[in-house]
């Protein structure tokens, strides 16, 4: 069962504007970084810690604007920790976890991997969503947006805000199922 | 206000009780009024308040996630709500997210005050912050108008007219008692004040019936009315009295100016008596020589009057007995008129009394004249010259011996009187008229001159008391006597 939403973000104006892929990629980044922060204020996870863990999993497309807005975000009283991981051994303690293109090739033993943790995932690899992933990242013309995967997310003991679902393009209910 | 001074007090009593209540209803509306408008208002304000509350919480993520079409899908659930008129959504930094209009609303979109809950008339304002997680990503705004307002308005203020009609009537009809009670009482003290004026009747009293103020005040002009009455009586008594006193005094004045006349009259008569007297002594002196020589010539001839025959010799007889009784009169005249006083020694009054008893007793020897004497013997000295006192005496016995030719009883007394030593010499003789009394102490007045009264006697005796610095009067009427009261000055 699918419960659809038109939700939106905006790239910013550097992002919008139609220049090379290198550039547009590195706004396309800075918007999904923020994304990533903005997702641990709707995300209610058991035995969240005061310090967030935001994990980036494989070669990071960021660059230092996630460090940079988790610093923002630290400023304001919500301490937050950016990790980049290249495996999953040792089951780091994450909060959130992107999973990087680069681990595209071995998405299914990520995520299992992940999901013994309890960790919400995110990435931007295409069918994450419907392959057992949380949150999947899309663009949409010249705008980002999210699908979730709500029953993931629910086996996972992850609660995720209504009006998150609300702000979702699609809310998928099941692996591989809309 | 002046105007209403001169308004009944009925009048007064209906617009103090109508203005009281009215003032007091307006009042206490007007308090609800306000109170209830207010409840109304914060009613409002509290219901816009949590539905902007809903919608702002609902839309933090559309904000975090700068997604406006959402925030604006938000918004327009509001539209369900007929009195939201305009809805705006905020972002962190103030500038407008998103916003709603109610279809057909083209007031404006602010107003009053949006920092917080305001009311305009009839509307609220609501400004609601929106945070997450303890940060505010933006704020809501919220415009609504109550849609029945006006209704519940109008529908309380009839109720109020409705309340206050009912109210000022129900005030009339009591004013309307109420003024019976205050006013008639003020009337009929009027009317009772009205009444004692036209009659000038104090013993009006008005009826006191009530034990408040107005019973007083008619108690007080009850008192009031009995002391003016009081009052008005002691005032005619005096009024009556001065009357008396005033005719008194005008009786008196007019005694004494009688009296003043006849004083004036006994002066001119005095006066002219003087004269007389003047002009008499100087006769009698130039007479009495020549009828000196005539006494001295009948008197020879009577003694060498053996050649005489009868008849002549009674004719010398009546010639010197004539003659004898002009030299008396003479002699009376000249002690009458004479102006030197007399010398004077203290002594006894009763014993010269008692002299002048027996010289009359020897002047008229007859039983029918009896003399009797009462004389005080603790009477004081007096200073005078007893032959002149004698005489007096001798004269007034005379008098009462005179005036009747029956038996007379002739009563002399002496006594003190405050100071004063008096004699009284009584008879019980016919008594004087009172013409004959006017000018008893007239000289030359006689009522016997044909007895041989020269009418000197009793002139004589006024003036030798006057010399003796005394006063003498009778008292008389027609058949009760008379009686002649000498007080003359106690010596010392």
């Amino acid at each position: 069962m699918i419960v659809a939403a038109c939700s939106l973000a905006v790239l910013p104006p550097a992002a919008a504007a139609p220049v090379g892929s290198r550039e547009r990629s590195g706004a396309e980044y800075q918007v999904k970084a923020a994304f990533l922060l903005k997702f641990l204020e709707f995300i209610e996870k058991p035995g969240s810690p005061d310090v967030r863990e935001v994990c980036v999993l494989g070669a990071t497309p960021f660059g230092d604007s996630l460090d940079r807005l988790a610093e923002l975000r630290s400023a304001r009283g919500a301490d937050t920790n950016v990790v980049v991981l290249d495996s999953l051994d040792g089951a780091p303690r994450c909060d959130l976890l992107f999973v990087s293109r680069s681990e595209a090739d071995r998405l299914e033993p990520v995520l299992r991997a992940a999901r013994a943790t309890g960790v919400v995932t995110v990435s931007d690899i295409e069918g994450f969503a419907l392959r057992g992933g949380m949150i999947e990242l899309v663009m949409e013309g010249r705008s980002i947006q999210f699908v979730i995967n709500q029953s993931t997310a629910r086996a996972d003991g992850v609660e995720i805000s209504s009006q998150l679902l609300a702000l979702a393009k699609d809310v998928v209910s099941a692996e591989g199922e809309r | 206000m002046s105007l209403l001074r001169n308004t009944p007090i009925a009048r007064k009593v209906t617009l103090v009780i109508m203005l009281v209540t009215v003032s007091a209803l307006v009042l206490s509306f007007g308090v609800l009024f306000v109170f209830e408008v207010t409840r109304l208002r914060e009613s409002l304000g509290l219901e816009v308040k949590g539905i902007a509350g809903v919608v702002g919480g609902s839309s933090k993520a559309a904000l975090e996630f700068e997604d406006d079409k959402a925030a604006a899908q938000n918004l327009a659930v509001l539209g369900e709500d007929p009195r939201v008129l305009v809805a705006r959504m905020y972002d962190a930094d103030g500038e407008i997210f998103a916003s709603y209009s109610a279809p057909g609303y083209a007031g404006p979109a602010h107003d009053g005050d949006a920092g917080g809950l305001f009311a305009s008339w009839g509307r609220v304002a609501v400004t609601q912050p929106i945070f997450l997680k303890g940060r505010q990503i933006g704020s809501i705004y919220v415009l609504a108008a109550s849609t029945d307002f006006y209704d519940r308005v109008r529908q309380y203020l009839f109720v109020m007219m409705a309340v206050l009609l009912a109210s000022s009537l129900a005030a009339l009809l009591l004013s309307a008692k109420l003024r019976n009670l205050i006013v008639l009482p003020i009337l009929h003290l009027a009317e009772t004040a009205k009444e004692v004026s036209r009659r000038g009747d104090y013993s009006l009293r008005a009826s006191k019936e009530t034990d408040d103020e107005t019973g007083a005040l008619v108690a007080q002009f009850n008192e009031m009315l009995g002391q003016i009455g009081r009052q008005n009586l002691a005032l005619k008594e005096r009024e009556d009295e001065l009357k008396g006193l005033n005719e008194e005094l005008e009786k008196r004045v007019a005694e004494r100016t009688e009296a003043l006349n006849e004083s004036q009259e006994q002066l001119r008569h005095s006066e002219r008596l003087a004269s007389i007297g003047i002009l008499a002594a100087g006769l009698a002196h130039e007479i009495r020589n020549p009828l000196n020589s005539i006494l001295l010539a009948t008197q020879y001839a009577l003694r060498s009057s053996e050649g005489l025959q009868p008849q002549t010799r009674e004719i010398f007889a009546t010639v010197s007995r004539e003659a004898k009784r002009c030299a008396n009169i003479i002699k009376n005249v000249l002690l009458f008129a004479r102006s030197e006083t007399t010398e004077k020694s203290t002594r006894d009054l009763n014993e010269v009394i008692r002299h002048a008893a027996d010289v009359a007793r020897s002047y008229a020897p007859t039983p029918r004249v009896k003399i009797e004497l009462k004389l005080d013997e603790k009477l004081p000295p007096v200073r005078l010259n007893p032959t002149e006192v004698e005489q007096v005496v001798v004269n007034l016995i005379t008098n009462a011996s005179e005036a009747t030719r029956d038996e007379v009883t002739v009563e002399i007394a002496t006594r003190t009187a405050g100071g004063k030593v008096r004699f009284t010499v009584r008879d019980n003789g016919p008594g004087i008229s009172e013409e004959v009394m006017k000018h008893i102490f007239d000289p030359f007045f006689s009522t016997k001159r044909q007895q041989g009264n020269t009418g000197l006697g009793l002139s004589l005796s006024h003036g030798i008391v006057a010399d003796h610095g005394g006063t003498m009067y009778v008292q008389s009427g027609r058949g009760s006597g008379t009686t002649f009261t000498v007080e003359l000055p106690a010596a010392g």
